[in-house]
């Protein structure tokens, strides 16, 4: 008897001095990461697997596990993202540092992946749009709807709508002082007059703020709504100018209201308030909301803006939508570049500012029952992108910082719903 | 009329003309001395005269004085205009307004006013006073642009109906001006009205029975509004009448032609003009334009060949069209092109052009299907596109065997005969041709390594050696002469001289920005990790004999060498390389099942050498060339992956599994 259980002991014994069986794989998300970005689509590409996902908060600058499968590593080594195979009690052991009081850390289950919606018009106009540009190298799938879906109410079918580089005023981004004569300009008024007729609307700048209208109730149900550059001030803009017209004779016909600037309504804004708006068609500025770099500043190896740090345990929202491998990124400029903190509502949050100047970069805020993040500039890896410059390849990017955040907000209705500690 | 009478109605005309005079002090002072210098009449004693006189000087001078006080007062109002026009400048709408009515009801006949005030009111969006004054304006004024005004104005309150009723109304002041319809066209325009715009000016055309009325405001009308046949239409006719604005038009086509829709209808109408008019040569260049936008090469050629017959071009015309066909890939197009060229135009200068742009296109298009003239195991394979790329190299050897371009020619044949059908006789023969006739010039030199590559195939070592030392010798720097100097590396290794070979390396590695450099340090890495500790240098021998057969095709005598070191040296260092380069030669001679399993033998008795991830590949590689289960190519290229996630191939695994999967996105 004594030997037989000598044997069962000497055999457990053994067993335990054995590796563990990977139970788990694990994507790091700090520096170690080669391909940053790859690993969102590979996330969104495992929930629509219908495998859920753990996103371990300000573990290893966000990083990602799930349960062990041969598909989900066979498409990791496919889309050559790093990633480490973890036994169940390494697994473990994550998990519970992760959730210790003692870090700020948490996890938050991913557990479906999330309807994408991008606003943005059929027509090839000569620049690029960032969140395409992440979307596509992360291969996230993505609808591609304008303002006829907007207005037919086919918004209701997607959790997540990122804005384009799109003028919201209905003023064409306010090129006519440089671009008027080019035929990309002289098509898409052509096209948005026309749309905005068959959409029952007399003017553009109507239309726009039906479909600026439309998207707001969206959020306020529930959505998630994220934009980028002129895609953001705008929005607000064409909402505070409900009662009014800023928009002049060469975007609309008629011209702007003699008392615009007083008719505006910041009750109706999702971030900003009290701005100024710029009606001088030949300016290529919508408002005061938006704020350049001081000139010394102009400069990519200067330019830098820095990330809050968020408790993960009470503010999970602000800091998923912040997770990174760096707290410091480098700036970028776009139609709107940062925004000025004067002119953000206190509602909202600041998630990203340059240090010192009273900008903001990265700002989000609820809406009624959703939620909304506006991110300055144009593109996170190109300083100043010009019309008609080419698309940046984010092959050369691969752990670029500035479209991390992007794709934050992309996973970021991908999680499960947790009662809200604050 | 006297000259007193005409000064006087010169001066009672200008008073009238406030923006002439008001506000010019200098004027009002010249037409004082105008009245002086009117009194320097000869003088006479006469009473009555002296009477006359006085009267008229007095008559004159009340004249002066009243003159004098309404360009003041005028002069008042211009400076209250200037000033509202400085406000409506920096958008003070509300400022402007109330000067400008001021001026206006003190000239209620002065265009310049009204227009200004109309314009701030609509500005102030005050349409109701705008209309007022429109109207007031309308009871004396029946010029058909105040009452296009007032279109405007409605349109813009949202009376869309009124408004165009009120165009109407425009139109019937004055029927039969045609600058009315071009007025009203304007008006509407401003509105972005096109469709409008147009419509009205159509009925001109009718009322005036001439077709060609309107015809450039036609033409952007309908190309604002989207009606790409119609605009094309305008703009045909704007090039029948004048030839030098087929760049405009092209442009302004241009600036259309990625609108959906635009492009079909463009070459339609033209194709149309085009068979309407079949010598009009400026239809003819529209047309081929509009075509190579379309990427219909094919009629863009046939219109290229009428192009280049009505303007006596000889085939230039169609050599440049053919040019662009071949580099956009349209092969069947480049080749009729050139051959056209050669048939009708065989004693232009185009044609031997011709005949070498075809030779080269062919080639190019046998290499894009992948078009093979041997089997692995040396027969001939059918490869139409190489045969006539040779025999159209043939026939410029033949036809111009002293033109400039000859050497090129001579030389893309030999390396035809060379790499493509291995005839290696015909290949040295056109190099020999190279080297008797072109000493010196830059195929020259190329022959001549050229020439050292066949004797290795021919198994003339020392020869080869010789062409390869004279190349380096000569040339001293550059990729050719660096090329050389690898040669004879190689040489050295296959007749046993590992040493020689070793060193020659060592000196092409210090120059690090040829391609051969990384062939050298393979091969020195190779000698220098299988000879260090064999001092009989035995399988090293047959390895670099093997190489040499394989190099010359004579796979069945590298597999003999291979098969020997495997058996007899089985515990030598070189055995993994041995077994993967049989693995290799298996493949060249198409026995893929057998290259498969000596790859997968490799990798397994192996895995932890360079080759092993190689071997991987090699063998998903196969599946892809040879198997039609994309499936079993792509789980071996997973498998590499899998094994060796950190392999310097993993890169271009990943690509061709995307590829293969037929993702859309590139890794």
């Amino acid at each position: 008897m004594k030997t037989r259980r000598l044997y069962i002991f000497l055999v457990l014994l053994m067993a335990s001095a054995l590796p563990s069986r990977t139970q788990s794989l694990l994507i790091p998300m700090d520096e170690v990461q080669t391909d940053h970005l790859k690993a969102y689509g590979l996330v969104y590409w495992t929930l629509a697997q219908g495998m859920d996902v753990d996103w371990l908060l300000n573990y290893r600058g966000g990083s990602f596990m799930a349960a062990y499968s041969t598909a989900v590593e066979k498409e990791l080594l496919i889309r050559g993202i790093l990633f480490e195979r973890v036994s169940d009690g390494t697994a473990q052991s994550i998990l519970n540092e992760v959730q210790s009081p003692s870090n700020n850390m948490d996890v938050v289950k991913l557990e479906k992946q999330p309807r994408i919606a991008v606003y943005a018009p059929k027509q090839v106009l000569p620049w690029d749009d960032a969140v395409l540009m992440a979307l596509t190298y992360a291969e996230v799938p993505y609808t591609q709807i304008y303002d006829k879906e907007i207005i037919s109410g086919e918004l209701q079918n997607y959790d997540w709508l990122h804005l384009h580089h799109e003028d919201f005023t209905g003023q064409y981004g306010k090129f006519y002082a440089q671009y008027r004569n080019a035929p990309w300009y002289i098509e898409q008024q052509r096209t948005a007059e026309a749309e905005a007729r068959n959409l029952g609307f007399r003017k553009v700048s109507q239309l726009k703020l039906a479909v600026a209208q439309t998207i707001r109730q969206y959020v306020m149900n529930g959505g998630f709504m994220f934009a980028m550059c002129s895609g953001s001030d705008t929005f607000d803009i064409a909402l505070a100018a409900h009662k009014t017209d800023i928009a002049a004779s060469v975007f609309d016909g008629d011209a702007i209201s003699t008392n615009a600037q007083n008719e505006l309504d910041f009750d109706v804004t999702m971030a900003f308030q009290s701005f100024q708006v710029s009606m001088n068609p030949m300016e290529y500025e919508h408002s005061d909301i938006d704020v350049m770099p001081p000139p010394h500043l102009q400069d990519p190896s200067t330019d830098f803006f820095t990330l809050f740090e968020f408790s993960a345990k009470w503010d999970p929202v602000p800091t998923m939508l912040t997770q990174n491998h760096v707290a410091t990124l480098r700036g970028f400029m776009g139609q709107a570049t940062q925004y000025r903190k004067e002119k953000i509502k206190p509602t909202v949050t600041i998630l990203g500012e340059s240090p010192g100047r009273e900008t903001v970069r990265y700002l989000y805020g609820p809406v009624g029952k959703g939620f909304f993040a506006f991110y300055g500039g144009h593109d996170p890896e190109d300083y100043r992108h010009y019309v008609g410059d080419p698309p940046t390849d984010l092959a050369l990017h691969k752990s670029s910082p500035g479209y991390r955040l992007i794709l934050n907000n992309v996973l970021f209705p991908a999680a499960k719903k947790k009662p809200h500690k604050t | 009329m006297s000259g007193i009478e005409t000064k006087m109605v010169w001066l009672l005309n200008e008073k009238k003309r406030p923006n002439r005079l008001i506000g010019n002090f200098f004027t009002v002072a010249a037409v004082r001395l105008e009245i002086n210098e009117l009194f320097r009449i000869p003088k006479t004693k006469s009473p009555d005269k002296m009477s006359t006189r006085l009267q008229i000087k007095t008559l004159l001078w009340f004249c002066w004085i009243v003159v004098t006080v309404q360009m003041t007062v005028a002069q008042g109002n211009i400076e209250k205009y200037q000033l509202a026009d400085s406000y409506l400048r920096s958008n003070q709408t509300d400022k402007a307004i109330p000067l400008l009515e001021d001026v206006l009801a003190a000239n209620p006949r002065e265009y310049a006013f009204y227009d200004r005030l109309r314009e701030a009111y609509a500005t102030a969006k005050r349409y109701e006073d705008a209309l007022r004054i429109i109207d007031q304006r309308l009871g004396w004024d029946t010029s058909p642009n105040i009452m296009a005004d007032k279109a405007a104005i409605l349109f813009k309150q949202g009376k869309e109906l009124l408004a165009m009723n009120t165009w109407e109304q425009a139109i019937e002041r004055a029927p039969n001006d045609q600058n009315t319809y071009r007025m009203v066209f304007y008006s509407l325009y401003r509105e972005r009205l096109f469709d409008q715009a147009t419509a009205f000016l159509e009925k001109a055309r009718t009322k005036f029975n001439d077709a060609k009325l309107f015809n450039m405001e036609m033409a952007y009308g309908y190309g604002f509004a989207g009606k790409f046949e119609k605009a094309i239409s305008e703009y045909l006719i704007l090039v029948l009448e004048n030839p030098a604005m087929i760049s405009f038009v092209k442009a302004q086509l241009a600036q259309m032609n990625e609108q959906q829709g635009a492009l079909a209808a463009f070459t339609t109408a033209v194709d149309r003009a085009v068979r309407q008019e079949p010598l009009n040569k400026t239809y003819r260049e529209l047309a081929a334009w509009l075509y190579l936008e379309a990427g219909d090469y094919q009629k863009a050629l046939q219109t290229n060949v009428a192009l280049d017959r009505l303007e006596n071009m000889n085939g230039a015309n169609i050599y440049n069209f053919a040019q662009t066909a071949a580099d956009a890939g349209y092969f069947e197009v480049a080749e009729e092109a050139y051959k056209m060229i050669l048939s009708q135009y065989a004693t232009s200068p185009m044609a031997p052009n011709a005949q070498l742009a075809l030779a080269t296109m062919l080639r190019k298009r046998a290499e894009t299907l992948m078009e093979k003239a041997l089997s692995p195991a040396g027969l001939p394979l059918s490869a139409p596109n190489y045969e006539a790329a040779k025999q159209a190299y043939q026939q410029f050897a033949d036809a111009y065997p002293q033109h400039p371009l000859t050497p090129q020619m001579l030389f893309e044949l030999a390396e035809l005969y060379q790499t493509v059908f291995f005839d290696l006789a015909n290949a040295e023969a056109t190099h020999r041709r190279i080297e008797e006739r072109f000493f010196g010039t830059e195929y020259y030199w190329k022959s001549q390594y050229e020439l050292g590559q066949l004797a290795v195939l021919q198994n003339n070592l020392e020869q080869a050696n010789t062409y390869y030392n004279k190349v380096h010798v000569s040339l001293r720097t550059g990729e050719l002469a660096e090329k050389a100097q690898f040669q004879k590396a190689l040489i050295a290794f296959y007749q046993g001289h590992f040493e020689m070979a070793k060193s020659t390396t060592e000196i092409i590695n210090q120059n690090t920005t040829t391609d051969v450099t990384n062939d050298a340090i393979e091969l020195k890495v190779i000698i220098r990790e299988n000879t260090e500790q064999d001092t009989v240098w035995v399988p090293m021998n047959l390895f670099a004999k093997a190489r040499l057969f394989e190099r010359q095709r004579k796979f069945g005598d590298a597999l003999n060498k291979l098969d020997s070191l495997i058996v007899h040296f089985k515990d030598h260092t070189l055995i993994d390389e041995a077994r993967f380069a049989r693995a290799g030669v298996l493949s060249a001679l198409g026995q893929f099942p057998e290259a498969i399993e000596a790859y997968k033998t490799v990798q397994k008795d192996y895995p932890k050498t360079y080759l092993a991830d190689r071997a991987l590949f090699a063998i998903a590689e196969i599946l892809e060339q040879s198997d039609l289960d994309k499936r079993k190519a792509i789980d071996q290229y997973a498998e590499v992956l899998m094994k060796y996630p950190g392999s310097l191939l993993a890169p271009e695994v990943r690509s061709r599994i995307r590829k293969l999967r037929g993702d859309k996105i590139s890794s």
